[in-house]
């Protein structure tokens, strides 16, 4: 009899008995399943319907009681019986040890360390990825526009993230570790999708995003620095044009984005030109931003100032 | 290992077995090498009851750990394998010691029990 002739019961017991003992490190836990499927065997083959929990106890006390005599630590808070009734640890152990589950843990179990990498990049990344000049730190961080300082962070961050990773794996004592690298993965998950949220375009193309979030605005232009806002056009001359209008290569009319956030802390809005039909023309530039106007709200003086068009470098043309 | 079956009542011995189970499992398995669920059989048969399945497995593993016991597979076409420990040098020596220090610690007690009689 191997242990896959084992009866459903002696298999759900083992089951269970297996779980408790998830705590231990993989040599310690095969010897003592070892003993167990030899020992359900026997009492199985002796009498196939031996109500095992009557005859062994709760696969928690039984679990307990062999680690302990052959040795090893009772597993944690284990001096406290379990308020989980036992239907329901059954239930739990044999979802738990279900080949479906078994084969997506191991799954998992193999793909964590590639996890772990991804991990300490974003770490490293995201808070400058977060940012308004995002665009200068893709895909390495260059804080202080020193690039290899963003390169030995991002070693750095990596390989603490591979250090829990592996602590969190191995030992009697990985518990904290596996909390803390829980916890790591879900800010790193949260923040990761609050920056491509905002900065989609940066990270995705527009049509991998608008699949993904249903009813997600299309974002306006990008530039290899971050999001457009606006656009000043010169002619060759170097004399500032207004009202330009600009069509990409397939005539659609070319849209920037808004920008939200001044330095002088103003609230401003675009104030696009109307066409003769009264709708407002939003490939216009440059684009035209005026103070966001409340009912009953004053606005600063300094906010009704224009705001100046950037100095630019003109080039010199041949004649 | 023949065992004179105790015919005064049970004690509740499941505390004072923790402490014994290893010289109990080596004496087990002295005269004829046995497996786990047999070693179970052959201590319940001497009396004692209250000996767990889990702790004589258990016992087993560690004594084998620490080298006390040897052990081997007998495959079985018709039912379970069944791994065999044995006693070797190493668990004779500890057994023989090991029941030296029991005998002393009984006739302590024994006295021990003696004295407060008289004293009573």
């Amino acid at each position: 009899m191997t242990t896959q002739t084992l009866t459903p019961e002696a298999e759900r017991y083992l089951s269970e008995v297996r779980h408790e003992l998830d705590d231990l490190n993989e040599e310690d836990r095969a010897e003592l399943l070892e003993d167990v499927t030899q020992h359900l065997a026997a009492i199985v083959e002796e009498g196939p319907d031996t109500d095992l929990r009557a005859r062994l106890g709760e696969p928690t006390s039984y679990a307990n009681e062999m680690r302990v005599a052959a040795g090893l630590n009772p597993r944690a808070g284990e001096a406290a019986p379990a308020a989980t009734p036992s239907t329901l640890r059954r239930l739990t152990a044999g979802v738990w040890e279900h080949r479906w589950v078994r084969g997506a843990r191991q799954f998992y179990s193999d793909l964590a360390p590639g996890w772990w990498v991804l991990r300490g990049i974003l770490i490293a990344g995201l808070p400058f990825w977060a940012g308004m000049d995002a665009g200068d730190h893709i895909p390495i961080p260059a804080p202080g526009e020193e690039r290899i300082a963003g390169v030995t962070l991002m070693v750095l961050a990596i390989a603490a993230s591979v250090a829990l990773g592996k602590l969190g794996r191995r030992g009697k004592r990985r518990t904290p570790f596996v909390y803390a690298g829980a916890a790591l993965t879900a800010l790193v998950i949260l923040a990761a999708f609050n920056v491509y949220a905002t900065f989609d375009y940066i990270l995705f193309p527009k049509w991998a995003i608008s699949a993904f979030i249903q009813n997600a605005p299309v974002t306006g232009l990008t530039s290899q620095h971050g999001p457009v806002t606006n656009i000043h056009p010169y002619d060759s001359q170097g004399n500032p044009l207004e009202n330009v209008l600009l069509y990409d290569q397939a005539g659609r009319p070319l849209k920037a984005d808004i920008q939200r956030a001044w330095a002088d802390q103003c609230n401003r809005v675009p104030a696009h030109p109307r066409s003769a039909s009264g709708a407002l023309v939003e490939f216009s530039y440059p684009i035209d931003y005026r103070p966001a106007l409340h009912p009953g709200a004053t606005v600063e003086e300094r906010c009704l100032q224009l705001v100046p068009r950037p100095s630019v470098p003109i080039p010199t043309f041949p004649n | 290992m023949q065992c004179v079956v105790a015919t005064s009542p049970a004690l509740d011995t499941s505390q004072l077995l923790k402490g014994v189970l290893d010289i109990a499992v080596l004496a087990v398995v002295r005269d004829e090498d046995g497996y786990g669920y047999d070693v179970v059989r052959r201590l319940r048969a001497c009396g004692l009851a209250e000996v767990g399945d889990a702790s004589v497995y258990g016992t087993l593993r560690r004594l084998y750990k620490n080298g006390a016991l040897t052990s081997y597979v007998v495959p079985s076409e018709s039912g379970p394998h069944r791994k065999y420990y044995a006693i070797n040098r190493t668990g004779r020596d500890l057994l023989e010691a090991s029941t030296k220090t029991w005998r002393e610690f009984a006739e302590t007690i024994d006295a021990v029990l003696a004295t407060e009689k008289e004293a009573a």
